[in-house]
């Protein structure tokens, strides 16, 4: 008999994959399921043709164990200070508090709640990445503490266009560096 | 076009075997959708009690005025004020009579105390009037506070419910900090809206009005049903909307082996996804009729086959329903656990140790399933990183535990 790790149930079939009482996986969920088939080495990205300059060399990360989320999917992240990062989706999405809490609670003495909820917006046309911090498709309004693009402040002045090693600077509080 | 799908985790299961399985179901109506012109009819219930006076009162006159002033002509407006009294301010008049709705609107004067279920039932009164004449009808209540005529929230969802039988849609708008935020969400769960969340009135508050417009305008179905017929045997175990707003439901009465639920209205642009868990009856091996779904105008057939071959039964074609269900039973746990229930928080993290949260594992989800857990994921982590919560930090994640994320324009 197996228990379930959910929901406790403790009556599964030896053979059983998913619990007969709540219909999860018994199985670790957290090993990544063999769905796709393993990425071919990453020789070269998909041909930029805007940005000519080969992506710059991610520093060696001697702490950060997992292996960049990007290699499958090619684009633009948002590195942050301990290196860890935020792959910008094709869609456009918010950055804000909740996406960068991990790294938030790692820094002494500063309030998360500087960093709105949503504090700016990413979005990606043809090929082109920009930042915005005010009323977009995805964002309610403009952040309270301000956004700053390469120490200038974009708050509230529509789209910016970005460019590789671009420094994205939330509140004076995070600096997120965007790479191609 | 309206795009109704229905998708199970799993096709085979074990005969002569219990097996749960999931099934999630996806109702859109994209921009083609042909869209009959109706005319509005909506009623603005606001809360003049003591505590609005200054910035929120004047946003809440002035944001009621824009929207008066996005209305067609032929439209219904009608305004109750509540605070110790309940007023009728406005009768169900034209919106061509944009003078008189003004002065009203600016007369607005605060008072004491909140009757905000003597509110909503007078709100209900006059927006009933007109509710049958094929308008789309809606309450929009705006208050900052607790009440103090009715407390118990079941009074609300038994009010709300009879409102919505008449295919009035109640959304509640909660201003400030000190609201009660699970009285709004009971509110709008019974009432077939959304809980909104304002924390600036100067810059939320006319949009949302606004928004309340454009969305009645683009209402095509109010108070759809989705109808489900299953094998027989089959029974619901538990179901949850995810999209638009994210609730556990109720379980609908059932007829025979059939089920029909009350859906929020269908608004073009806006998807709904529900999804369930679903207890399989025993059945010897073979192929049967797993569950016929209908809502608007389509229908969908699903079958499920039940087999001895352990590979099959034991496969999951489609992780995407199982775990979009745990991680949106998940985020409701952490509602109450936000409020001090260290059991469900407990389960919450449970669940959370059960989804894939690494992005490598999640690349293969549904955005939105994808969107779901790592929602759950950061409430969770801004929960324990902040034991003490304040107030308006607690509403801002509790808010978050009802939002996924807006559809991406399309």
């Amino acid at each position: 008999m197996l228990n379930c790790p959910i929901c406790s149930f403790s009556e599964n079939p030896d053979d059983s994959v998913y619990c007969t009482e709540c219909g999860g996986k018994i199985a670790e969920e957290s090993q990544p399921e063999p769905q796709v088939v393993a990425p071919p080495p990453p020789a070269q990205p998909e041909p930029q043709v805007v940005a000519p300059p080969p992506p710059a060399q991610p520093e060696p990360q001697v702490v950060a164990p997992p292996p960049p989320a990007d290699l499958q999917n090619p684009g633009g992240i948002l590195v942050l200070p301990d290196n860890s990062n935020i792959q910008v989706e094709t869609a456009p999405k918010t950055i804000g508090r909740m996406e960068l809490i991990n790294y938030l609670k790692t820094l002494q003495g500063v309030d998360p709640m500087t960093i709105s909820r949503q504090h700016f917006t990413i979005s990606q046309e043809n090929n082109t990445y920009y930042v915005e911090d005010g009323n977009t498709v995805v964002q309610d309004k403009a952040s309270s503490n301000r956004t700053f693009l390469n120490g200038v402040d974009i708050t509230d002045k529509g789209q910016q266009e970005l460019k590789n090693d671009d420094v994205i600077d939330l509140a004076n509080t995070v600096k997120l560096t965007f790479r191609l | 076009m309206t795009d109704f799908k229905c998708i199970s985790n799993r096709t085979h299961v074990k005969s002569n075997s219990g097996s749960v399985i999931f099934i999630g179901v996806d109702l859109f109506a994209d921009q083609s959708t042909i869209l009959q012109s109706r005319h509005l009819n909506i009623c603005l219930a606001i809360d003049c009690s003591g505590s609005m006076q200054g910035e929120k009162i004047e946003r809440a006159k002035e944001s009621a005025i824009i929207l008066a002033r996005s209305l067609s002509p032929n439209d219904l407006i009608s305004i109750v004020t509540f605070e110790y009294k309940v007023k009728v301010l406005l009768a169900p008049t034209l919106a061509s009579e944009q003078d008189k709705i003004e002065n009203v609107i600016s007369s607005i004067q605060v008072g004491s105390a909140t009757s905000l279920y003597g509110g909503l039932q007078k709100a209900n009164d006059l927006a009933s009037k007109n509710a049958k004449s094929g308008r789309i009808t809606r309450i929009v209540l705006m208050t900052d506070g607790i009440p103090t005529d009715k407390e118990n929230p079941k009074d609300y969802e038994k009010l709300c419910a009879e409102i919505r039988k008449d295919g009035i849609t109640v959304n509640p708008i909660g201003i400030g900090d000190n609201y009660n935020d699970e009285l709004l969400l009971r509110i709008s769960d019974s009432g077939g809206g959304e809980w909104m969340h304002v924390t600036d009135p100067h810059s939320q508050l006319p949009n949302f009005l606004r928004e309340q417009v454009t969305m009645m305008l683009n209402t095509i179905a109010i108070n759809p049903e989705l109808k489900l017929e299953f094998i027989p045997g089959a029974e619901i175990i538990d179901f949850y909307t995810v999209k638009p707003i994210l609730t556990k439901m109720e379980l609908p009465q059932r007829k025979g082996n059939q089920y029909v639920l009350n859906l929020r209205d269908l608004v073009i642009g806006q998807e709904q996804t529900i999804v369930f868990r679903i207890k399989l009856p025993h059945q010897p091996s073979g192929t049967y009729n797993l569950l016929n779904a209908s809502a608007i105008d389509k229908n969908v057939d699903m079958s499920i086959t039940y087999t001895e071959d352990s590979t099959l039964y034991n496969s999951e074609p489609n992780p995407d329903p199982r775990i979009l269900l745990f991680a949106t039973e998940g985020t409701v746990l952490m509602r109450k656990g936000m409020d001090g229930d260290t059991i469900a928080l407990q389960k919450a993290e449970t669940i959370l140790k059960a989804v894939p949260t690494d992005p490598d594992a999640t690349i293969a989800l549904n955005p939105a399933t994808q969107a779901t857990v790592m929602n759950l994921k950061n409430i969770h982590d801004a929960t324990v990183m902040k034991p003490n919560l304040s107030e308006a930090e607690k509403k801002d994640l509790m808010h978050d535990t009802t939002i996924i994320r807006r559809k991406e324009n399309k």
